[in-house]
């Protein structure tokens, strides 16, 4: 297998067009550590373009495997009597599960992720930058649209659109009615554009 | 000199220090309220950075100020004493309550009671020296503040919000900054600006109420309003410690389905509650520049008018 066909196969995992050829072929791979490594890499990309937190070492193999061990009759054991229409289906139903659980699997870390840093802040001890040592790190990635979609914390499937559509109404509200003793107007002021700027 | 009194600031007993910091905190909220101005500043936060003009004129105890966003849409705003009159590119807010001014008039004992004010040393913004002050919260609930304090006027030239490790969450920063009056012309809105219509506090006693809140954080106001999006009443409560605050939004759910969500734009964490009461479901939102946790154990401690405990 050339490596060139190996990294479309991966590229049409990641943009969820991967067939199930191509799912095996990354697996059959993935023990060489090339492939991993690319993974990886597209992975950082994405969880940049979409400002998620990062997780460098996440394995394509066992998100993949742990989906297709669901699917036990397809491809080890192909069903001769499946029609060819059948298979077209299966074959997209496969890959479609399979992107699901890697980009699901992201998705989790990514909470846990998250609400470990929130714990971190409660406990940590608190340090003021001196002037001189300039500015604390800023996280990269600056998009023009603020990330305002609601995660969802429980309820599965619940629909959110009812307070994506407040949720910019409120902050402007916020802006507005808050001010504090620094910068009195101008902090709420900007704070307010920048909710509105998109 | 001052370089001198600083460094003596620095060595000597922590109280004299704190007194001093206090006394710089006092003379900004002076300045703010008495200085005139003219200037460019960026805001920056995280996913935006855009740059804003500003025009101020304070004068016979009139304050009118005047800002411009420089950068993508000219959105524009004019104000007097605190009070928003009219807003140009905004969505379709055409009725916003008052600014809370008393977390501006708060004085500088008291918002020590909750943060530590410190300060740091000597720098340069915008051209001008100035004297860094950092107000750092004395509990986990709230986030620190670092002040770049103009040593001529006591103006802040840069505010920095800062998360628990330090990490920057929001900066204002003067890049230029005339201490002349602006002219009347410069006061002057574009045409399109929309007048704001000041929307009444509500009085009465049957709302909602928080049965935590960080220590120092006092109700402010509250409003009562048509949703912007729908014929339902939204409740809008307002909680400050001086430096931060939180709002509270309450809605009728009716039949809408929304679950509990926690989201966070730039430095403002925000987390929404459904509440059941006898009159129906209600989605309780809460946000503020403080920690997710403090939205989070306020939003879950809201209780519904004649609710249990």
């Amino acid at each position: 297998m050339s490596r060139e066909a190996l990294q479309e196969s991966l590229s049409a995992l990641m943009d969820n067009e991967a067939d199930e050829l191509e799912v095996r072929r990354i697996l059959a791979a993935e023990a060489g550590g090339e492939l991993h490594a690319s993974w990886s890499r597209y992975q950082l990309a994405r969880a940049a373009l979409h400002r998620e937190a990062v997780l460098p070492n996440f394995s394509v193999a066992a998100a993949v495997s742990a989906a297709l061990a669901h699917e036990p009759a397809l491809g080890i054991t192909p069903a001769p009597q499946a029609s060819r229409w059948t298979s077209g289906w299966a074959r997209l139903a496969v890959a479609a599960s399979v992107t699901v659980a890697v980009l699901g699997g992201v998705r989790l870390y990514n909470q846990d992720e998250l609400a470990g840093a929130q714990l971190a802040q409660q406990t940590a001890p608190l340090q003021v930058t001196q002037p001189q040592t300039q500015g604390p790190a800023i996280l990269a990635g600056y998009s023009e649209s603020p990330q305002l979609a609601p995660r969802s914390a429980a309820a599965p499937g619940n629909d959110s659109a009812w307070l994506r559509q407040r949720y910019p109404h409120y902050l402007q509200q916020h802006a507005q009615q808050g001010g504090s003793a620094a910068a009195d107007g101008t902090l709420p002021y900007a704070r307010g554009a920048s909710v509105d700027g998109r | 000199m001052r370089t001198w009194l600083g460094l003596l600031g620095l060595l000597s007993a922590p109280l004299l220090w704190a007194d001093e910091a206090e006394d710089r905190l006092a003379r900004m909220i002076q300045a703010q309220a008495s200085q005139s101005y003219q200037g460019t500043f960026v805001y920056e936060r995280q996913g935006s950075f855009v740059a804003h003009q500003l025009w101020r004129r304070a004068f016979d105890g009139q304050l009118r100020e005047r800002l411009l966003q420089l950068d993508g849409m000219p959105r524009e705003s004019l104000s007097e004493n605190g009070r928003l009159l009219c807003m140009t590119g905004s969505a379709d807010e055409l009725q916003l309550p008052q600014r809370q001014q008393m977390l501006t008039h708060l004085d500088a004992q008291a918002l020590s009671a909750h943060y530590q004010p410190r300060l740091l040393g000597s720098n340069r913004i915008a051209g001008r020296e100035v004297e860094e002050l950092a107000l750092v919260p004395r509990d986990p609930h709230r986030y620190a503040m670092q002040l770049s304090l103009d040593r001529q006027t006591g103006l802040p030239l840069r505010s920095l919000l800062l998360g628990s490790q330090g990490q920057l969450l929001e900066r204002l920063q003067f890049t230029e900054i005339q201490l002349q009056a602006p002219a009347d012309e410069q006061l002057q809105a574009a045409a399109d600006c929309r007048d704001i219509e000041p929307l009444a506090a509500a009085r009465d006693a049957q709302v909602w109420r928080a049965d935590w809140l960080p220590p120092g954080f006092v109700a402010l106001a509250t409003w009562r309003r048509a949703s912007p999006l729908g014929d339902q009443e939204l409740l809008t409560q307002v909680y400050g410690d001086g430096l931060a605050s939180i709002s509270v939004f309450i809605e009728p759910l009716r039949e809408a389905q929304a679950g509990d969500a926690h989201s966070q734009a730039g430095p403002t964490a925000i987390n929404s509650r459904q509440h059941s009461t006898p009159q129906g479901q209600f989605m309780v939102t809460v946000l503020g520049e403080v920690p997710p946790a403090t939205v989070e154990r306020v939003a879950l401690s809201m209780r519904a008018p004649g609710g249990q405990p």
